[in-house]
């Protein structure tokens, strides 16, 4: 018995070495202890001038060195087999075995350097020396070292034309990214995701660590192969795979990293103090005004309460809060001339910002193993990302798993699999974002509460602070409640190729994206203000699901590649069929009240009320394809490729089903001519000109936009339908034509490369919600009406400014980007929208940028009567009006765009765009033995943000119960208290919440958006190949003018049912702020 | 061996194109939740379902029109000037209002989404095969109903307004012009009116399509007909149609719903004060109501409770009313807060209409309820008049439904505070009854039979009953204020104000005896007895609308 056991456990051993040795697949565990050979050289370029400061190393080590002035290098290798590894900037990168020779002269060649780099192209990859359309290519290689949650911010600042917005600092949320402008209104204006060959609807749950390459397709000739959804450009992401082909040792690698996140800017409220002197000052005019109404002329600040309310027809049993003073708020100021009751009460004095407001961890870890054998490769990840927001209760999780396995069955034949499942979890998702969300009131907060209740106002136990608002603690509210959403996101693609002849592919593949997410949320009772009414009484839940299956694509392409002399010829054609919106979707919410909070996750229906309680089956969007493009280039010097896919799409009208979508472009390498080479400039090494001209289209509309829908109601009991939506059966793809002029050109051995485009692209047959007449018994219908024009130009330019020891890199790009409407429907009426729809800020007309903010111009403050006095004198004699009621001292004053004396809705003017019209980036790279430092800076410049969280604090006519920014230092008072000639008085009545440009900023900035400084750990092979350690910060700094807001990216309030509004960029209502992130962190390869 | 390799390259080859092939059926994807227009309207059953629908559309309108463009615009209500924020209702209150209040354009929005559900039932239904013709002619007289009385509303509200009569294309509409108000009247509004009559059975022999009864679905019968064609000739007679001949046909109508509530027990008359008060009460539904817009909880309820209140404390409803600032008008107020002879109120008045105030509760402070001097039309000075008296008339607080004897908690089943189960009453016998009494007082100076009718309505409320000597013009002024009083919060008073064109000079009263510089008297302008057509409308097509005198 007992050996049986040894025996048993000497096996299990066995077995568990085997494991071990398994899951280490191949960890270097040799000890290298031969004999080492000392090795000096020289290295030459291939005219035979020296080459200073070539990196030389001995592959598979840590040994490495540079080589001097006059390009003699000294090494030591293990042994004559080991291999040097020569590399240059502009050269081509050489191996050598060390062999007999141990004084070798080595020649590297000058080289197109990433001029042979690869690049996707949609459907098939060329070279990038061969390529004729705008594309522009980032390799994620330090992705994994910055601390972030979405796949988009690593675009941010890095290419030209791509502008990367965080419309929210929300932890996980969508990231905006507009490819050459937004060229389209009510449709979709986000790109096509394609990552690993299939579409994918969103780029959320992908790993930012699995990521080997970005390419973004701009141009129509690139995106022209993705037709009706090429419009707004294309990106494709390829993740990393192992290398197939001989055997090589897996690299395992590891990174950890931890940062701790804070508020990137606070914005300028009242203090506590500021705010009881604010609010004395308010009672008082208050008051007066009051007194002065009822006809009493002798109040004074001086009165007491009891009197205040006398005077004003009340009585101290039921005060107005706006009339009567707390005694309490002397204890803290003293303005003097007024009549209280000292007290020994001391009120909560609050920031709000700095209690809602936290500093927060992110923390990321991720594991990829990746390797090849003689017939096949893979790739396995595991990754863990967790981020608390900013703001109290929010935050992200994300766990995800990635294999990719490629295996050649046959010669002919090779199959492989892509699975990527991920899982997370957004806790108090959209509710610290916009509108009337926790960040909106704890702005707006009061920032004094009674003694010993703090920042736990108006929850339970607390009363209400009674010159304070309704509003309860935010910060409560957003730790005590739950809102909770999971998604299990599962990516998988599977493919088969064969190549039956040589040059020749088909491939065939399958892909889907199954997405289950289900929301939890439950308020309890106890946070809001009528908690008094006990537990559960006002408490409400909900529950939300949806599983849906996205691009269910399947695909066969084939592709044909060869080349005859100088002939070279490439042919791809194919074939897809997608599916998307597959599944269901439930909504349950249940009423108040709940018998108690014990169980804010479970609801049965039979006990609680139910609120709502939806199924609905999603409406497939089907899409069916048919591609093909043909490649030819002669002698490496002339490119031309054609292209053209003809797409179905269900989401149109039943005679408007197909579009086809054609694509020319071509190259002229002319550094390559003999005519240009003999001109002997020798500062240029290349130059390629490159001119496209494709037509896309755009399909993202609402699965039912083009059909008239009933939609279920009940009245009175009885079920019933009524008419929901005006069919459009003509309803067609909106297609864009562009074209593209540029150039690449390479300097000084290619150190210097600049790619200069311009282009234009034309929107046109727009798909678009019209407003239509009311008396149709519609608001709006989805049209195809419109033109848009987007033109632009991008720069980029990469130098290796030092190649010494130490190292300087930097890549700049710049976009400019031009947007104008051209024509809108039959008539060119022009589009109204704004943050609900109905108080207009933007407007689309023909002839301005889209969205172009419309409103009246504030210009400063009415400062006396004597002022308004003269004006009307030099209107003869007509008082100046706003839309009929007669200017007063301490009103907002208006330009008069027409002249005519008073101000009425013709004095709305235009007043720019939300747009930027330029964004730039710039990186530079810093190298200098073991260290390396990285600084990225993004900036843009020409348009606009409206930070309309100015309408709901910061402006007279909201009286004085929540607190307003620290404009209202300045505010004018008096006659003789005029303020800073900005901010009106807080009686004005006279605008009501007109919508003016008081809260109309400029959106430039320049962000340090990025410093990475890392050290490269000394190379210890029994241990580890490679050891990074790396501390980064991300928005270390911004540089900005946006007083009313926390970024001037932010954008959270334009509203989709509004025609235009789905796009209104720039409307920033209490937008999540951004938050600076300091993290640190390792990357190890084994 | 390498044949063979060359044959099973091409036979995967081929399976690979095979699989591909698809046809193009598959890209007619209709909706998967929702019905279509083309497929539906096939059956008696929906076609019910089409007229059920039309009627869902009025569920906005007793906030959006009753309650802001005729109670808030009227002498019954008074707005603060000076709200926190663009509130609609203190634009309209104080008529400063112009095309771009958004409120006017969602009213003439929903008045012609019931003219497009409508249009189309009445396009489609005349195909459907019914078994039974009087159900299929109900069905048309309740689409009739629905189209005259919305184009009833948007005549009173906008004045010139497009008449579509069928079903048409955006492009159709587009080339519509407005009609005036007399030729709306003639060709839609009073020949949709009268066949609604003509075809609509009495509210006993309603049926739905099963041919089941629908007495107590609230749906519109022949009286409601009767009674609206009343109401609607009425107006026509007043400003500013002024068609003389109008009057006699409304007299003919009123008479005969008159006649027909006697003839049915009075059907329509509440016999006693405290049924009065009940027929508010989310129970009493259409217990008392010619016509009413039905509510019910779970998404259908009646919004414009919500805003016809001010913050509300938990021990009157335990959902969050935070409340607008409409009162009551304070000359209004003193003059329902007279007492009789017996030293007692008018019972419409405290804790059934009108709620004065309410002490102070936890979180709640107690309400500010300020008072203000009144000067009266004799020139003496009434002291302490409430100024900021809530309507109280619809609002089913705890509070009032257990005084009323109510204990089932109707909140429970409410979604939100806009989901009230309370219907809103289009026309009452009392409306129906004292716009006879002006017949009778303006065709035949019956002053005797004007005032018992007025009378009758005094004394169930516990007031003290006139005389019945009045001259013609004092009687006139009992029973303008008889429907002031009766009616106030229904909506009717606006258009009364209107019909006797005495709106103007009302307005500036009320106006001078707030004695406040925040309103301003230049603004009511003779032209404002319309609403502007909605800038939204003049905007959509621009030249196509004349904007009404007095806005821009």
């Amino acid at each position: 018995m007992k050996n049986k056991i040894k025996n048993h456990s000497k096996n299990d051993r066995h077995y568990l070495m085997r494991v071990i040795c398994t899951i280490m697949l191949g960890m270097s565990m040799q000890f290298i202890v031969a004999q080492s050979l000392s090795i000096k050289g020289k290295v030459i370029d291939s005219q035979g001038f020296t080459l200073p400061g070539v990196s030389v190393a001995v592959q598979g080590t840590e040994i490495r060195t540079i080589t001097d002035a006059d390009g003699i290098f000294r090494i030591s290798a293990p042994s004559s087999k080991s291999i040097l590894i020569f590399t240059f900037v502009g050269m081509e990168s050489k191996k050598e075995i060390v062999g007999e020779n141990l004084n070798p002269t080595i020649t590297l060649r000058e080289s197109a350097v990433s001029l042979n780099e690869v690049v996707s192209i949609g459907y098939g990859s060329v070279k990038k020396s061969s390529l004729t359309g705008a594309i522009s290519k980032v390799t994620a290689d330090k992705l994994d070292e910055r601390p972030i949650a979405r796949v988009e911010t690593a675009l941010q600042g890095t290419l030209p034309g791509v502008e990367v917005r965080n419309t929210t600092g929300q932890p996980g949320q969508d990231i905006q990214i507009r490819v050459r402008g937004a060229a389209s209104i009510n449709a979709n204006s986000d790109p096509l995701y394609v990552v690993d060959g299939a579409p994918v609807p969103t780029l959320s749950g992908i790993n930012p660590a699995d990521i080997e390459t970005f390419e973004v397709l701009k141009d129509a000739a690139s995106t022209a192969i993705y037709g009706s959804r090429g419009s707004n450009g294309v990106i494709i992401i390829t993740t990393k795979s192992g290398k197939m082909g001989k055997i090589e040792k897996p690299i395992i690698s590891f990174n950890a990293n931890y940062g701790t996140q804070t508020l990137e800017k606070k914005m300028d409220l009242l203090s506590a103090k500021e705010w009881i002197d604010f609010r004395i000052k308010y009672n008082d005019a208050n008051y007066l005004a009051l007194a002065t109404s009822k006809g009493i002329t002798n109040a004074s600040i001086s009165d007491p309460n009891s009197l205040r309310m006398t005077n004003i027809g009340g009585t101290m049993s039921a005060p107005n809060y706006n009339v009567i003073l707390d005694n309490r708020w002397f204890n803290v100021v003293n303005p003097g001339s007024h009549t209280y009751t000292s007290t020994a009460d001391q009120l909560s004095l609050l920031d709000w910002q700095d209690n809602f407001f936290r500093t927060a961890p992110t923390q990321e870890y991720n594991v990829n193993v990746q390797g090849g054998t003689e017939n096949s490769s893979y790739m396995f990840s595991g990754g863990y990302f967790n981020q608390e927001g900013i703001a109290t209760g929010t935050g992200y999780s994300r766990m995800s798993i990635r294999a990719n396995i490629e295996t050649k069955i046959k010669k002919w034949l090779t199959a492989g699999l892509i699975i990527a499942p991920s899982y997370s979890t957004t806790l108090g998702g959209g509710l610290a974002d916009g509108k009337d969300s926790k960040t909106h009131q704890t702005l707006s907060s009061t920032p004094i509460s009674d003694p010993g209740v703090g920042y736990l106002t108006n929850v339970q136990p607390n009363t209400r602070y009674l010159w304070a608002g309704s509003a309860s603690s935010p910060t409560f509210y957003m730790q005590t409640n739950l809102n909770r959403s999971n998604t299990l996101l599962l990516n998988a693609t599977s493919f088969v190729r064969i190549e039956p002849l040589k040059g020749l592919k088909i491939q065939a593949t399958a892909s889907t994206n199954v997405r289950n997410t289900n929301g939890e949320s439950y308020v309890y009772s106890s946070t809001g203000g009528s908690w008094a009414s006990g537990e559960g009484v006002n408490s409400s839940g909900g529950h939300s699901t949806s599983t849906s299956m996205d691009n269910n694509l399947f695909q066969t392409v084939a592709n044909y590649d060869n080349s005859f002399g100088k002939h070279t010829i490439g042919a791809m054609l194919g074939f897809s069929v997608e599916e998307s919106s597959v599944g269901y979707t439930t909504n349950q919410t249940f009423n108040k009240p709940f018998p108690n909070d014990a169980l804010p996750e479970s609801f049965d229906g039979s006990v609680i009320a139910v609120g709502t309680d939806v199924v609905t089956k999603l409406t497939p969007n089907i899409l069916e394809s048919y591609f093909g493009r043909i490649q030819y280039d002669y002698d490496g010097r002339y490119f031309i490729s054609a292209s053209v896919r003809r797409d179905g799409g269900s989401v149109f009208g039943m005679n408007n089903k197909w579009g086809t979508f054609p694509a020319i472009s071509g190259a002229w390498k002319i550094s390559d001519e003999s005519f240009f080479q003999n001109l002997k400039i020798d500062a240029i090494n290349s130059l390629k000109l490159r001119a496209s001209y494709g037509m896309t289209g755009n399909n993202a509309i609402s699965q039912t936009a083009s059909y008239a829908l009933l939609s279920a109601i009940t009245y009175a009991g009885q079920a019933g339908y009524k008419i929901s939506t005006a069919g459009n059966p003509n309803l067609g793809w909106e297609t864009a034509n562009s074209t593209d002029l540029a150039f690449d050109l390479g300097l000084f051995r290619n150190r210097v490369q600049l790619s200069v485009d311009y282009y234009t692209k034309v929107t046109s047959n727009l798909l678009y919600q019209v407003p239509v007449l009311g008396a149709t018994g519609f608001t709006i219908q989805w049209d195809n009406l419109g033109d848009i024009n987007n033109k632009g130009f991008e720069i980029e330019l990469d130098t290796k400014n030092l190649t010494g020891a130490f190292k300087w890199s930097t890549n700049f790009n710049l976009g400019y980007n031009e947007n104008t409407v051209k024509r809108l429907g039959i008539a060119n009426t022009p589009v109204y929208s704004g943050f609900d729809g109905t108080n207009v800020s933007n407007v689309l007309q023909v002839g301005l940028p889209m969205n172009t903010f419309y409103m009246y111009q504030a210009i400063g403050v009415w400062k006396t009567q004597a002022e308004i006095d003269a004006y009307a004198a030099s209107h003869k004699g007509v008082a100046p009006t706003f839309n009929g009621t007669t200017f007063k001292p301490g009103d907002i004053m208006y330009k008069d765009v027409n002249g005519d004396g008073v101000i009425t809705t013709a004095d709305k003017t235009y007043l720019g765009s939300p747009t930027p019209n330029f964004t730039y980036g710039m990186t530079n790279n810093f190298e200098y033995n073991n260290f390396d430092l990285s600084i990225l800076i993004t900036a843009q410049s020409g348009g606009k943000i409206l930070g309309i969280i100015g309408r709901a604090i910061d402006r007279p006519g909201m009286g004085a119960t929540s607190n307003v920014t620290g404009n209202w230092r300045n505010a004018w008072w008096s006659e003789s208290n005029q303020g800073d000639g900005k901010t009106p008085y807080i009686l004005s009545s006279t605008t009501g919440t007109t919508i003016d440009s008081r809260w109309l900023y400029s959106s430039d900035y320049l962000r340090i958006k990025n410093v990475s400084f890392g050290y490269r750990l000394p190379a210890l092979p029994q241990i580890y190949n490679s050891a990074r350690i790396y501390v980064s910060v991300e928005n270390l700094a911004i540089f900005d003018s946006y007083k009313e807001g926390y970024s001037p990216e932010a954008a959270n309030s334009g509203s989709s049912s509004a025609p235009g509004g789905g796009n209104s960029l720039g409307i920033d209502y209490g937008g999540y702020p951004t938050s600076r992130v300091f993290s640190m962190g390792i990357n190890v390869t084994f | 061996m390498k044949y063979l390799n060359k044959i099973k390259r091409l036979s995967l080859l081929t399976g690979i194109i095979l699989l591909t092939s698809c046809s193009n059926d598959f890209l007619n994807v209709s909706p998967n939740n929702q019905l279509q227009v083309d497929n539906s309207y096939k059956t008696p059953k929906q076609a019910e379902q089409a007229i059920v629908g039309i009627y869902s559309n009025l569920r906005p309108l007793s906030n959006d029109e009753f309650l802001y463009l005729s109670e808030v615009r009227s002498d019954n209500a008074w707005v603060n000037p000076k709200t926190d924020g663009l509130r609609e209702y203190s634009e309209i209150g104080t008529f400063r209002a112009g095309s771009d209040i958004t409120t006017f354009n969602a009213v003439w929005n929903e008045w012609y989404k019931v003219i497009l559900d409508a249009n189309t039932a009445l396009d489609k239904i005349p195909n459907i095969t019914f078994t039974s013709d009087a159900i299929k002619n109900q069905f048309l007289g309740e689409a009739y109903f629905l189209r005259g009385w919305a184009y009833f509303e948007l005549v009173r509200l906008f004045g010139n307004i497009p008449i579509i009569d069928k079903p048409m294309s955006a492009e159709q509409v587009k080339k519509v012009k407005q009609s005036n108000a007399v030729t709306v009247y003639k060709n839609i509004i009073i020949p949709d009116m009268s066949k609604a009559e003509l075809l609509l059975p009495v509210s006993t022999n309603m049926k739905t399509a099963d041919g089941a009864s629908a007495t107590t679905f609230g749906r519109a019968d022949q009286i409601a007909a009767k009674a609206m064609l009343g109401r609607i000739y009425l107006t026509m007679s007043g400003f500013p149609v002024n068609d003389p001949t109008a009057q006699d046909s409304a007299e003919v109508k009123l008479k005969g719903v008159i006649d027909y509530s006697s003839a049915n027990g009075n059907k329509y008359w509440a016999p006693d004060s405290t049924e009065w008060k009940k027929q508010w009460i989310s129970e009493n539904n259409n217990k008392y109501s010619i016509f009413a817009i039905q509510y019910r909880s779970g998404g259908t309820g009646n919004m414009a409770i919500f805003n016809f209140s001010p913050a509300l404390p938990p021990t009157y409803t335990t959902l969050r009313i935070f409340g607008n600032q409409i009162y009551i008008n304070k000359s209004l107020m003193y003059t329902m807060s007279q007492l009789n002879s017996a030293g007692k109120p008018d019972s419409r008045i405290y804790n059934s209409t009108i709620l004065t105030g309410y002490a102070a509760e936890k979180n709640w402070p107690v309400y500010s309820n300020l008072t203000d001097a009144l000067t009266l039309p004799d020139g003496t000075v009434a002291n302490s008049v409430y100024t900021n008296t809530m309507y109280y008339k619809y609002t089913n607080s705890l509070r009032k439904r257990a005084a009323l004897g109510y204990t089932t908690n109707i909140e429970t089943g409410m979604k939100d505070y806009n989901d009230w189960p309370v219907n809103y009453p289009v026309i009452r016998i009392e409306d129906v009854e004292l716009m006879y009494a002006e017949v009778l007082l303006n065709k035949y100076g019956n002053v005797i039979n004007a005032i018992n009718i007025v009378n009758k309505i005094r004394v169930r409320a516990g007031s003290d009953p006139y005389s019945t000597s009045l001259s013609v013009s004092d009687a006139m002024v009992a029973v303008r204020l008889e429907r002031q009083i009766e009616l106030c919060g229904e909506g009717v008073r606006w258009f009364d104000l209107v019909r006797w064109n005495t709106w103007k000079k009302a307005i500036t009263d009320k106006f001078v005896s707030y004695n406040t510089t925040d309103v301003d008297v230049s603004n009511i302008k003779d032209g404002r007895y319309l609403y502007p057509i909605p800038l939204n409308q003049m905007q959509a097509e621009p030249g196509l609308y004349v904007q009404n005198p007095d806005y821009y």
